[in-house]
Order: structure tokens, then C-alpha cells, then sequence
């Protein structure tokens, strides 16, 4: 009940109006800043004992709040590297002295050595894929390196599986066995041929003929030769035997399918490559002419890459010339309990406090995280029009609270001046 | 919803018109180009609420299968027509005024002419001239034959070459397409090119696509055989450098196997390379085997026998010989006797030889005389030609027409078989251009660029533009209101 605790209490109010421009102002300021995170202040009340009779004027409390769990909205880009999280969860990043921070500015660009850094220069870490599929350590920030998307070098891989469908014409002649392809000679004939590219362990393409030759009715004999060890002209006699002979025994209850007791695939050993299996379960034998309904073959020349492509679940992949993608590294996300009690630090990003809670490591799109988004980027989540009514309603109160003050110093030169 | 989110909507709506005109622009420059495929830009909600713009191009597979089946079809039949054309205009106009049947009749009335009038030296130098032409003509219609052939090899040969560079240009361009699909990016004018490609390859050879995945294609001939499969196959030809009754054509190997040729005047080749082949080694050498044959019954008929009391010496060709020299046994063709037939100098008065040996026989010296008085009224010898002209003989039945006619009624079946063919060939080539044409019309419809539906929508984004550019500024008016509140 003094005049004095008035004039306290209304610089107190003033103290607190000053808090909330001063966030707003900051809101206003990043109001365009990726990830940023709006502050507000919520004030509370330090009300001093009173009695009956007599009140005692106290105080307010401001504590700032900072709302981090309030995603903001996406801005889509045309980098793919620029990543926004589409739930919960904060990339990890570190900055140049290798200290960890959560953050959700995802603006990452390649930096001279091929890391991704953000606008704020903390660079992007996750989990290596050299060692096979990463499996996050949960509760730290061991084992992430920085993603770097300049390691992936030319690539091959060798030919290993493969299909080959196609109808072959019940009408043919039947091939005596000691002209039938498989015996290498020169007088070999077949009924029909084919040819598919596969690769060595070096990327290395090798063109294989498949010949299809009946043996019997329902019964085909498929031999396949590596082309560059044909004579040239006529094909027949190989240089070298042939890779692989495959019996097919068709079914013509069936369809024509192949017999349930047949052999579906073909497999030999491609030279200087890996073991390839063709699967020939489709094949059909119909008095209708030899058709290729479908051939494939895995495995790819030496290709360079063409850039990254970041999935869903934070997986980086080095992307080929001819489509092929490659795991290098996994972003890992983390999280808190309590996300709005991280400290915020300059850049947009966050440092585990006392009240936030412990850290817990995943991927996107698992175990509570949110799915990470390429080519997008999180905005700021302050809205201008809601900072500038809390700067109007702030202003007002900051006045109002000036006049308590007023008031308080009036009153005390009255009371001066009582005395005379 | 706050205002900035509105701001950010308004300003993602004006990029996505924007893409949506230019998208619209590209249709309309390319309205004219048949192989251009109809993007639309199609506005997409993607699950996290941003709205963003895919490109999508108009197709219809099963319709651009069917178009280029008929494309092969229609070209085959296109080039089996040429040929056969060509093959006709040997035999003159549409009177077939220069052909064997109307020489080998003109020559006969002479003969009879002549033989009424026995005497007549005149009429013996005109009977000589017409069996000239009658020699010239065939030897004219077998040499053409031949270049029929050696022209439809070098066609096969050039459209081959070409077809190795479309196979190239195939490759390059299938991995644009994949590397593209890869990559994410918008592939559709390579998908343009790779179908313009295989137009352009089905019309010389049948073609089968096979997809596969990551937007490949795989290429297989009508036969099977492949053509394309990650690289482009060899497709291999050698042509002659000349062509004869006996000689055969190289083949084609595709992929080392080799191209069987169309059969029928209908033909059921795809593509002009089958219908080249069925040219070259079936109507042409056919044709020539008739002339062969018509060549061959001309010396037989006209052959003389020894007339001496025992004949001992071998028949010999009389009016008509030929580079053998001999008179050929047997109904068996002589292949290539057509483009050596020539009539006997002894008979040409050009050349030291005495036409009226003709009516007394004796070319091949005077054991062979049947009038050694040299009597000018003896006609038998004259006469016994004119029938001969007339009267069934044997023929060989590779001819592939009649095996037992005289051989005007030979040399006139000969004819019909052309004519029969090449009006199959010319029927069936109208009605496959038709289907082409439809099915075009079909593709085209689907694929194609309306001018009035792109208008139209032109019209529509061009208001939704101007909504979008209103809402922003309307936020702006709004954002502007709440700042002067804020004194």
C-alpha cells in the first residue's frame, strides 16, 4: 500500500511491455528467416501479500516462450537440397569446431568439400553408408559424420538377374539333336534367336545370343553364347562353349505355359562377371510367331553422377547417368520431449537445456519423426499481421503502464508538498 | 490461416499459371508438328498442402502400336506395288504394247503373211525384222528384269544404311530418355523424338516395342529378332554389284539372323525392306524364268532337224539362237536364255545372211534344207512355224504359270500373272493406306493439339491469373490498413 510499490509495479509493466516489443520486433525482423522460430512472452503475476485492509501492488514476471513445435509453412524450392521436415524432429548440425545442434533450417548447400552446410554455415551430419544400412545410436551424437555428396565416384555393377518373356511358335520344325545349337557345330540350326546386352564387373557390356531351338513337340532347348567369341558371318561354331543350356518342357493343357515339373530360369556365369539368372517363367509356346513380350537385365555401364536426391526417410543417394541411385549417407533427425524448452542460439538453432529433456536420434518417417521433404524449405512461422496487432495491443499497454507511473509520481509531489 | 500464407498461396498460383501458359504456348507453336504429343499441365495437391504443376504428355500405346503396325504394313505393300510397277512398265503402257505376247503375234501374221506369199523377198526381210524385235524384246524385258533387281538391291542397301542410323539415333536417344527419367526431369520431347524414330524405323522394317522399366524400350522386328535392346544391333547387307538370271541376292541378317522376305501380292512383309526382298528374289526372278521359258520355246520351235534320208546330225537353232548355241532339251528353263536370244545372222541380210533360208531352211548347212531346189513357191517350212507359234508345248513348271500351252497363250498367261498381281498389290495398297490413315486419324486426335481447347484454356488461366494477382494485392491493402494502425 505504498506509492512507491505502485510506481515499481507500473515500471515492472513497462519492463514487460518492452520484453514483448522487443520479440516482436525479432519476430518482424526473421519474419523471412528459414526455421526460425517465433518468441512470445507470457507474463505471470508476483502479486506481494495484502491484507484485508491494505494492498500491496507487486509485479509482473515475463518469461519468454519460444514456439518451436509450431511448424512453419513450406516454402518449395528448386534445390534438392534443401530439406524441410514434414513433423516432428531437428536435423542435426554441426558447426566448425564439431559441436552438435538441432536445428530446422534445412537451406543446405554443397560447400567446396562437397558437405552441405546451411545459410548459417552449420553443416549437415547423418550416417555413413559405407559400412552397410546405419542403425542410429538413440540417445547421442555418436558415429554421424558430415554428409558429404562428393564422394560417389563412377559406378558398375555387374548383371545378375534378369527376364526374358516371349511366345515361341508351336508351329517350327523340330531340330535334330545333332544340329541343335548346344552342340557348338558349324551346321547348328535354331528356330529362333535373341540377343541381350548384360554387364561384366567392370561395366563392360556383353552381348549374349539366346537360341531357341525345338527339340521335340513341347520340348525347347535354350543355349546361350557370348557373341564376341562367334564366327563372324555365321555365328556357328563359337569359340568358346556354351555359357549355359537350359531344357524348357511346355504344357499345352496349360495354354501353353510351361509344365510345372520345367525349369524356369537359366543361369550361367557372364565372362568376367557375376552369375546371372534369367527368369524364363513367362515363356509361353502358341502357334503364333516368336514375340518378345518383355527382356530385361539389372547391372549398369560405368556412369558418373549426376547429382543427389534426397528420400523421404533421409537417405542420400549419389544419382547415376542412367537413373540409378546409390545410398552415400542418412540424415539423422533428432528430438526431444519437450522441444519448446530448447535454448535457441544464434542460426537458428538449438542446444539441449535442463527442461527440454534428453536427445533421442532416428530417420524420418520412423519412431515419431517427420518425413523430410527435398526441395522444400520450413519458413518462419510468425505471422506479421498477429506481430503487428501484439505491437498495437504492447504500445497501449506500455502507455497505460507509464500513466501508473505518473499517477505514483504525482501523488508523491502532492505528498510533498504537503509539507510546507 | 494468416495473411502470409495467403501471400505465399497467391504467389505459388501465379508460378503455376505461368507454367501452365508457357506449357500452353509450347502446344500451340507445335500444332502443325505430326509427332508432337499434347502436354497438358495439370495442377497437382500434394499431401503437404502445397499445390504444384506436373507435366503430363497425351498418349495412347495401344493406338500408337496399331499405327505403326499399319505404317509397316502400308509401306510394304507401297514398295511391293512400286516394284511391281516397275515390272509392268518393262511390258510397255497399259497395252502392254512392247511385251513378248504382242511381238512373238505381230511376228506370227508376218510369218503367215509370208508364207501365203512364199516368193516374196520383201515379206522374208519383214518376217527377219519382226523376229528381231521379237529377240530384242525379250532380251530388252530380261535385261530390265535384271536392273529391277539390281535397283531394289541398292534400295535395300541404302534403306539399310539408313536404318543403322536410326538404330544410332535410337540409342542416343532411348538414353537421354532414361537418364532423364532418372533424373526426374520432363522427357517428353525426347519421348516425341524416340516416336518419331520408330515411325520412321517401322516403315522399313516391322517393328515390336517392349517398355521396360525406367522408361527403356527395347526394339524387336516383326519376327522376333532383336533390333534394339540397350544398344543398337548390327543390321548387315552386302549388295551385288550386278545382277543375272542366275545370280542370287545377298541377305539381310538382323542381329545375325535373316530377314525372310513378304509372300503374296497382299504381302505379309512389314516394313519396305521384306517387300525389296520379295522383289528381287521372287517377282523379278520369276518373271525372268517366263522369259527364260518364252525365250527357250522360241528356239525349240524354230530349231531345225536334219532332213537327210537317216537324220544323223543333232537339231539346231534355226530362226531364233541364243550364246549356247544349242537347242535345249527337255521342259526345263535355261535360266539367262532370254538376255542371249538373238536371230541367226545367217538369216540377217545386214549382216552377209540370206533371209529366204527362212522359208527353205538350211541355216545350219544343207543337211537341214527342206526345199534344196530352192523352189519360191515351197511354204510347208513357213507354215509348220505359224503352227508351232499356236500348238501346246511343254513348259517348266517353276515358271509358275501355265505348264502346258502354246507360247503366245504362255507369253499372254505370263502377262495376266503380272497384271493379276500387281492389281492385288494395288487394292490391297489403297485399303492398308486407308487403315494407316484412320488410325493416324485416331492417334492424332488423342495426341494431337486442339487449336480451340488451348484457346480455352488459355482463357481461363488468364482469369485465374488476374484473381491471383488480385488476391495479393488485396492482402497488401490489408497488411497496409493494419500498419497505419500502428502509429
Amino acid at each position: 500500500m505504498s506509492l512507491y510499490g505502485m510506481m515499481q509495479t507500473g515500471a515492472s509493466g513497462m519492463n514487460a511491455q518492452a520484453n514483448r516489443l522487443s520479440t516482436v520486433a525479432d519476430n518482424i525482423a526473421n519474419s523471412s528467416t528459414p526455421g526460425y522460430k517465433r518468441a512470445t512472452t507470457a507474463f505471470s503475476s508476483l502479486i506481494l501479500p495484502s491484507s484485508a485492509g491494505s494492498y500491496n501492488s507487486g509485479a509482473v514476471q515475463t518469461s519468454v516462450r519460444y514456439a518451436i513445435t509450431d511448424a512453419g509453412s513450406l516454402e518449395f524450392t528448386t534445390s534438392n537440397t534443401d530439406l524441410a521436415i514434414d513433423g516432428d524432429g531437428f536435423f542435426i548440425v554441426s558447426n566448425a569446431s564439431g559441436t552438435p545442434f538441432l536445428t530446422r533450417a534445412g537451406a543446405f548447400v554443397k560447400d567446396g568439400d562437397g558437405n552441405l552446410v546451411n545459410a548459417a554455415g552449420f553443416t549437415l551430419m547423418g550416417y555413413d553408408y559405407t559400412g552397410g544400412t546405419p542403425a542410429p545410436v538413440v540417445n547421442g551424437f555418436d558415429g554421424l559424420v558430415p554428409v558429404n555428396v562428393e564422394s560417389a565416384g563412377l559406378t558398375a555393377t555387374p548383371s545378375s538377374t534378369g527376364t526374358f518373356n516371349a511366345n515361341l511358335d508351336d508351329s517350327e520344325a523340330i531340330i535334330a539333336p545333332a544340329d541343335l545349337p548346344s552342340t557348338n557345330s558349324p551346321t547348328a540350326q535354331y528356330s529362333h534367336k535373341s540377343s541381350l546386352v548384360v554387364y561384366d564387373t567392370v561395366g563392360k557390356e556383353i552381348l549374349l545370343d539366346f537360341y531357341y531351338s525345338k527339340t521335340a513337340d513341347d520340348n525347347w532347348e535354350v543355349a546361350v553364347y557370348d557373341r564376341s567369341t562367334a564366327t563372324p558371318g555365321t555365328g556357328f561354331p563359337y569359340g568358346s562353349p556354351a555359357l549355359a543350356t537350359q531344357a524348357l518342357t511346355f504344357d499345352p493343357a496349360l495354354n501353353g505355359a510351361l509344365a510345372a515339373a520345367s525349369a524356369t530360369t537359366i543361369t550361367m556365369a557372364v565372362p568376367g562377371g557375376a552369375s546371372l539368372t534369367i527368369d524364363m517363367a513367362k515363356m509361353s509356346q502358341l502357334n503364333y510367331p516368336f514375340t518378345v513380350d518383355a527382356a530385361d537385365v539389372n547391372g549398369n555401364a560405368p556412369s558418373a553422377v549426376t547429382g543427389v536426391e534426397i528420400s523421404s526417410d533421409g537417405t542420400v543417394y549419389a544419382k547415376y547417368e542412367n537413373g540409378d541411385l546409390k545410398p552415400l549417407y542418412q540424415v539423422a533427425l533428432a528430438n526431444v520431449p519437450s522441444p519448446d524448452n530448447l535454448i535457441p542460439l544464434p542460426g537458428n538453432v538449438y542446444s539441449q537445456g535442463i527442461d527440454s529433456g534428453v536427445i533421442t536420434t532416428g530417420f524420418g518417417g520412423s519412431g515419431g519423426f517427420g518425413n523430410l521433404i527435398s526441395g522444400a524449405i520450413e519458413g518462419s512461422n510468425v505471422d506479421l499481421a498477429g506481430e503487428l496487432t501484439d505491437m498495437i495491443a504492447s504500445q497501449r499497454s506500455y502507455t497505460a503502464n507509464s500513466k501508473v507511473f505518473q499517477t505514483g509520481s504525482d501523488l508523491l509531489d502532492v505528498l510533498v508538498n504537503l509539507k510546507r | 490461416m494468416s495473411l502470409t500464407s495467403a501471400l505465399n498461396t497467391a504467389q505459388t498460383s501465379l508460378s503455376n499459371y505461368a507454367t501452365q501458359t508457357s506449357t500452353i504456348s509450347r502446344n500451340i507453336s507445335n500444332a502443325s508438328d505430326p509427332n508432337y504429343s499434347r502436354r497438358d499441365a495439370i495442377l497437382t495437391n500434394s499431401l503437404i498442402g502445397s499445390q504444384g504443376v506436373s507435366i503430363q504428355r497425351a498418349q495412347d500405346s495401344a493406338l500408337f502400336v496399331q499405327s505403326v503396325t499399319y505404317m509397316s504394313v502400308s509401306s510394304a505393300q507401297e514398295t511391293l506395288l512400286g516394284g511391281l510397277t516397275d515390272l509392268k512398265s518393262i511390258m510397255g503402257g497399259n497395252d502392254y504394247e512392247t511385251s513378248p505376247s504382242v511381238l512373238i503375234a505381230t511376228m506370227r501374221d508376218t510369218l503367215a503373211t509370208y508364207a501365203a506369199k512364199p516368193g516374196e523377198a520383201t515379206l522374208s526381210q519383214m518376217a527377219i525384222a519382226d523376229a528381231v524385235t521379237v529377240a530384242n524384246g525379250l532380251k530388252d524385258a530380261s535385261n530390265s528384269v535384271q536392273t529391277v533387281r539390281y535397283e531394289s538391291d541398292k534400295e535395300i542397301g541404302r534403306q539399310v544404311d539408313q536404318l543403322n542410323e536410326l538404330l544410332a539415333r535410337f540409342e542416343t536417344n532411348n538414353n537421354k530418355v532414361i537418364s532423364g527419367t532418372g533424373a526426374g526431369k520432363d522427357v517428353s520431347a525426347e519421348l516425341d523424338e524416340r516416336e518419331s524414330l520408330i515411325k520412321q524405323i517401322s516403315s522399313i522394317i516391322g517393328v515390336t516395342q517392349v517398355s521396360r522399366s525406367g522408361n527403356d524400350m527395347a526394339l524387336y522386328t516383326s519376327d522376333g529378332v532383336t533390333l534394339f535392346e540397350t544398344i543398337a544391333r548390327p543390321v548387315e547387307f552386302q549388295t551385288s554389284s550386278g545382277f543375272s538370271a542366275t545370280l542370287q541376292g545377298n541377305k539381310i541378317y538382323v542381329d545375325g539372323v535373316p530377314l525372310a522376305s513378304g509372300s503374296g501380292a497382299s504381302t505379309t512383309g512389314q516394313g519396305s525392306l521384306q517387300s525389296l526382298l520379295q522383289i528381287r528374289d521372287d517377282y523379278a526372278p520369276q518373271m525372268q524364268t517366263q522369259l527364260d521359258e518364252i525365250a527357250r520355246a522360241l528356239v525349240v520351235s524354230f530349231a531345225e532337224t536334219d532332213q537327210s534320208a537317216i537324220p544323223t546330225l543333232p537339231d539346231m537353232p534355226g530362226l531364233f539362237t541364243w550364246a549356247g548355241g544349242t537347242v535345249p532339251a527337255g521342259a526345263t528353263v535355261v535360266p539367262g536364255i532370254a538376255s542371249t536370244l538373238t536371230v541367226n545372222a545367217a538369216l540377217v541380210q545386214s549382216l552377209g545372211g540370206n533371209p529366204e533360208l527362212l522359208r527353205d531352211g538350211g541355216i545350219n548347212g544343207a543337211a537341214y534344207s527342206s526345199n534344196p531346189t530352192g523352189a519360191t513357191g515351197y511354204s510347208s517350212l513357213l507354215d509348220s512355224y505359224v503352227q508351232s507359234l499356236d500348238a501346246p508345248i511343254a513348259f517348266d513348271a517353276a515358271a509358275g504359270i501355265s505348264t502346258n500351252a502354246s507360247i503366245l497363250g504362255f507369253a499372254a498367261d505370263s502377262i495376266g500373272w503380272l497384271e493379276l498381281n500387281r492389281s492385288d498389290a494395288n487394292s490391297s495398297s489403297v485399303s492398308r493406306e486407308a487403315a494407316l490413315f484412320r488410325t493416324t486419324e485416331a492417334l492424332s486426335n488423342i495426341t494431337g493439339v486442339s487449336l480451340d481447347e488451348e484457346m480455352s484454356i488459355l482463357l481461363e488461366l488468364e482469369q485465374s491469373y488476374k484473381a491471383s494477382a488480385r488476391l495479393i494485392s488485396a492482402v497488401d491493402e490489408m497488411l497496409q490498413a493494419l500498419l497505419a494502425v500502428a502509429r
